[in-house]
């Protein structure tokens, strides 16, 4: 009654999400989907990031008793940026390059399933575009509807929103027809020590979760308070990384003059410097900015 | 060389071939990553923003590579990317995204770096891009 969805028995079309915290616990897991299709003669898709595109195709290449050539490797932000129109994943695009490419696989062998996994909602969630990604989860479960793929996202624990209740997470979830938790749990050995976590997860959470904890006045305040600061710690950090960025670069401008092959070019030092000097100003007011509205919100 | 003078006149439509195209709207930034780049001997130009950019590239002119930066006012580098690969002359134009956003661990590749980015591995990605694009026949 408990059983977890495997990665295996997948041979039917569907739309299964695998949340995870370890690379290495994804990339067998991507393996595992991606050799039962290549054992069953299916056409494989993986859209994803170099480094997992690198993992999964060593991890195939290392234990996998099949052909692992058969599998096409796509760049999960190439194909982004295809469909990708001022923050929002445009339908037609998505049809004309995805959508045309799935299609294509498919028609390969026809009346057979794809095996295909995606991370590119992973991607737009990390570039904080949630609503971008349940956009694309939409487009996805559309593109199922006319074509027989097994898909397989994934999204890295922590990457969805976490200051709207969980709203965010049940709409991915309702996007999928599986959802497959993180291997804290898929790693107990059997059902009975699965539901033991289930029940340590829930007495763990009903301090902290508003929508669990019946009313409660504090543990709504402390959860509200845990998700507006990583807001803030989020966005501090963003507005700090240019500044930081620029700073960098005016001081490395400033040593290459130094190293001009006709000499130090003192002018160009003396500019740098300046503009270093203005660069550090700016950080420094960002700095103050951010403190006063941590010191207005406590 | 002043520490503007691979900047200067911006909008950046330049009649000459640039060797790095950098699109981005902190002048700042862009006057010290133009000053070290071209004391490392490459012709560089610039834009304020996307649509700068794609008027310019749209005008003929081929770098060998854009450092493109996501958050510009008028058009951002994500509307950048999806109209250069609408568009077939501009897609064989490698791209560097040099983003504030922090990716998730895993999601940065080789042409997505995040700031502030060390200048060392942004010169060898320029480097190597260039190499390749110089092994092009004409008209690529």
């Amino acid at each position: 009654m408990f059983s977890i969805p495997s990665a295996g028995a997948r041979e039917t079309a569907g739309h299964a999400v695998q949340f995870y915290e370890d690379d290495a616990f994804l990339v067998t897991v991507v393996a595992d989907f991606l050799a039962e299709g290549l054992g069953l003669g299916r056409s494989c898709l993986v859209i994803a990031t170099p480094e997992h595109r690198r993992g999964i195709a060593a991890a195939l290449a290392r234990s996998r008793p099949v052909d692992a050539a058969g599998v096409i490797y796509c760049d999960a932000r190439e194909c982004l940026a295809r469909f990708m129109t001022g923050g929002r994943a445009d339908e037609a695009r998505f049809e004309a390059s995805v959508g045309r490419m799935v299609a294509e696989v498919a028609a390969r062998r026809p009346d057979r399933v794809v095996y295909a996994f995606g991370e590119m909602v992973n991607v737009l969630c990390a570039d904080r575009m949630a609503g971008a990604a349940l956009e694309l989860e939409g487009l996805w479960n559309d593109l199922l509807t006319r074509l027989p793929v097994s898909l397989l996202c994934a999204y890295r624990t922590g990457v969805l929103a976490s200051g709207d209740g969980g709203a965010t997470f049940d709409q991915v979830c309702t996007c999928h027809r599986d959802v497959r938790p993180t291997q804290r749990l898929t790693a107990e050995s059997d059902d009975a020590s699965r539901l033991r976590h289930v029940a340590r997860l829930e007495h763990r959470v009903r301090d902290f979760d508003p929508a669990s904890a019946g009313g409660r006045e504090v543990p709504a305040l402390i959860g509200a308070d845990v998700a507006a600061r990583t807001r803030f710690v989020s966005a501090a950090s963003h507005e700090l990384r240019n500044p930081i960025h620029v700073l960098r670069l005016q001081l490395r401008a400033a040593v290459c003059s130094l190293d001009m092959a006709d000499g130090a070019d003192l002018v160009a030092l003396r500019e740098w410097l300046r503009r270093a000097d203005a660069q550090a100003v700016r950080l420094s007011e960002i700095l103050d900015d951010v403190l006063s509205v941590r010191d207005s919100e406590s | 060389m002043s520490p503007s003078g691979g900047h200067a006149g911006r909008p950046a439509i330049c009649r000459d071939e640039p060797d790095v195209f950098i699109v981005d709207d902190d002048v700042d930034g862009v006057d010290a990553l133009t000053y070290l780049l071209e004391s490392h001997g490459y012709h560089v130009k610039s834009a304020g923003n996307g649509r700068e950019a794609l008027q310019y590239l749209r005008g003929g002119a081929r770098p060998c590579v854009v450092i493109l930066d996501l958050a510009m006012p008028v058009m951002n580098g994500w509307q950048f990317l999806a109209a250069r690969e609408g568009d077939k002359t501009l897609s064989s134009i490698p791209v560097i995204v040099v983003t504030a956003s922090q990716p998730a661990p895993g999601a940065e590749s080789e042409m997505v770096m995040t700031k502030p980015v060390d200048l060392d591995v942004l010169l060898d990605r320029i480097r190597s891009a260039c190499a390749a694009s110089r092994l092009l026949p004409p008209g690529n």
